[in-house]
């Protein structure tokens, strides 16, 4: 096995990940070699520098919190209310609903029908509020990101193939350079994200070739 | 019956033994808080390091923090158990961090006209421990070192960064950062095969090129 294969396992080698043979491949080349060594070494090193810097203080945590259960406090409906959403009786919910039948046949019988359905459409615009807001977001780049989610799909799609030996890979080469094009014509992608989609695809060459 | 087995967990066993399920039963039967506060500790630390490293600032990191906590407490009770409360709530957290980002981009290319890069405004809190070993990193400081690192993930691709904060900052197993991020674990292990090889090539380009300034400027 050559250093990139094995360098390939070192950061589940560092967390005891690998199965027993592995491991003891890793740990064999460990010993003959200065190279993954060094480079075992290394993600000890960033993961140390960046876990230490990724955390801050415990008061951080405990404002934090304080904040999100002042927010969980004001949002639970208060016990003297009828329509209790948590922790509520067995009858409120049979009572509620019959209720609320009540009222949505009285709506619907008064001339102004209109205020039933004005009830209706906000309970479903109150419903619906984060899903519309995310839709909105994702409509100013639909296409990039629908072939985004393609591409990912397909570099899945090959890894799996690639393990199963089956991967007829000219072809796979193919579609995938053509959905590079594809979203570079869109457009839509930023030319680090450009450069990534490239340097994965070139990844994914060495591998196959390799 | 029920009750009683709840009583002698509480008296018998410390919060942090309490099973997550248990918690979460708690929470979906009788809304109780005690229960969701513990559960909340439990994880906040790890899901920081994740939407740190996501949304590139400590006050974003906060806010979609606590934007995914309260999600899933609002949303427990149509939580069946299929998958662990981790990976649940991990999974909103991941896809908070991208809806935020998602916004972020939307904001900066309609109003400053530009898509805003993930931590514009770093903050350079927290000191890195000593680093008693013997790579090429020792060129840097400790404070420099951790910097450079969050600058390239900053640089990398959301799902090599998800798939970093997961395993290498968070430590969390492969299959529970394959569930979380809904790929195969081979998916997940190229992604962080990507990313280590990536921070420690620009790494190197970096102090490689701080060592041609330094004889530059010493000639």
């Amino acid at each position: 096995m050559s250093c990139e294969k094995f360098e390939t396992l070192l950061l589940h080698y560092l967390d005891q990940e690998l199965d027993a043979r592995e491991a003891l491949s890793v740990q064999h080349h460990l010993e003959e070699c200065v190279h993954c060594s060094e480079k075992l070494q290394e993600i000890r090193t960033m993961r140390e520098a960046v876990t230490e810097r990724a955390f801050p203080d415990p008061a951080f945590f405990e404002d934090a919190r304080r904040v999100l259960f002042q927010k969980i406090r004001a949002s639970r409906p208060s016990s003297e209310k009828t329509f209790v959403l948590r922790g509520r009786p067995r009858w409120v919910p049979v009572f509620s609903t019959f209720l609320l039948i009540g009222v949505l046949m009285g709506l619907w019988l008064l001339p102004g029908r209109y205020q039933a359905f004005t009830l209706r459409q906000d309970l479903a615009e109150l419903v619906a509020l984060e899903t519309l807001e995310q839709e909105a977001l994702y409509e100013v780049y639909p296409e990039a990101d629908a072939l985004l989610e393609e591409e990912l799909q397909l570099v899945e799609e090959f890894i799996v193939l690639a393990e199963a030996e089956e991967l007829n890979y000219d072809a796979w080469l193919t579609e995938e350079l053509e959905l590079l094009n594809a979203l570079g014509e869109a457009e839509e992608l930023e030319e680090e994200d450009w450069e990534n989609l490239e340097e994965e695809l070139t990844f994914i060459e060495e591998e196959t070739v390799g | 019956m029920e009750k009683a087995q709840v009583v002698d967990i509480d008296r018998e066993t410390s919060p942090q033994d309490i099973p997550d399920g248990e918690l979460v039963r708690r929470l979906q039967e009788k809304d109780d808080l005690e229960a969701y506060e513990i559960l909340v500790k439990r994880y906040e630390r790890q899901a920081y390091g994740l939407a740190h490293t996501l949304v590139g600032n400590r006050e974003d990191a906060r806010d979609v923090l606590q934007e995914s906590f309260f999600n899933v407490y609002r949303s427990i009770r149509s939580f069946r158990g299929e998958a662990s409360f981790k990976t649940y709530f991990f999974k909103i957290l991941t896809n908070r961090c991208r809806d935020f980002q998602r916004r972020r981009a939307v904001w900066g290319r309609f109003f400053l006209g530009r898509v805003g890069a993930p931590g514009e405004t770093p903050e350079h809190e927290g000191v890195v421990e000593g680093l008693n070993t013997t790579t090429p990193y020792d060129a840097l400081s400790e404070k420099e070192l951790g910097e450079k690192i969050e600058d390239i993930l900053k640089t990398l691709p959301i799902r090599q960064r998800t798939a970093f904060a997961l395993k290498v900052i968070n430590q969390m197993k492969i299959h529970e950062v394959a569930d979380i991020m809904k790929l195969s674990e081979g998916a997940v292990k190229a992604h962080l095969f990507h990313a280590v090889r990536k921070v420690q090539r620009q790494l190197h380009s970096y102090l490689k090129g701080q060592d041609e300034g330094s004889e530059v400027h010493v000639v």
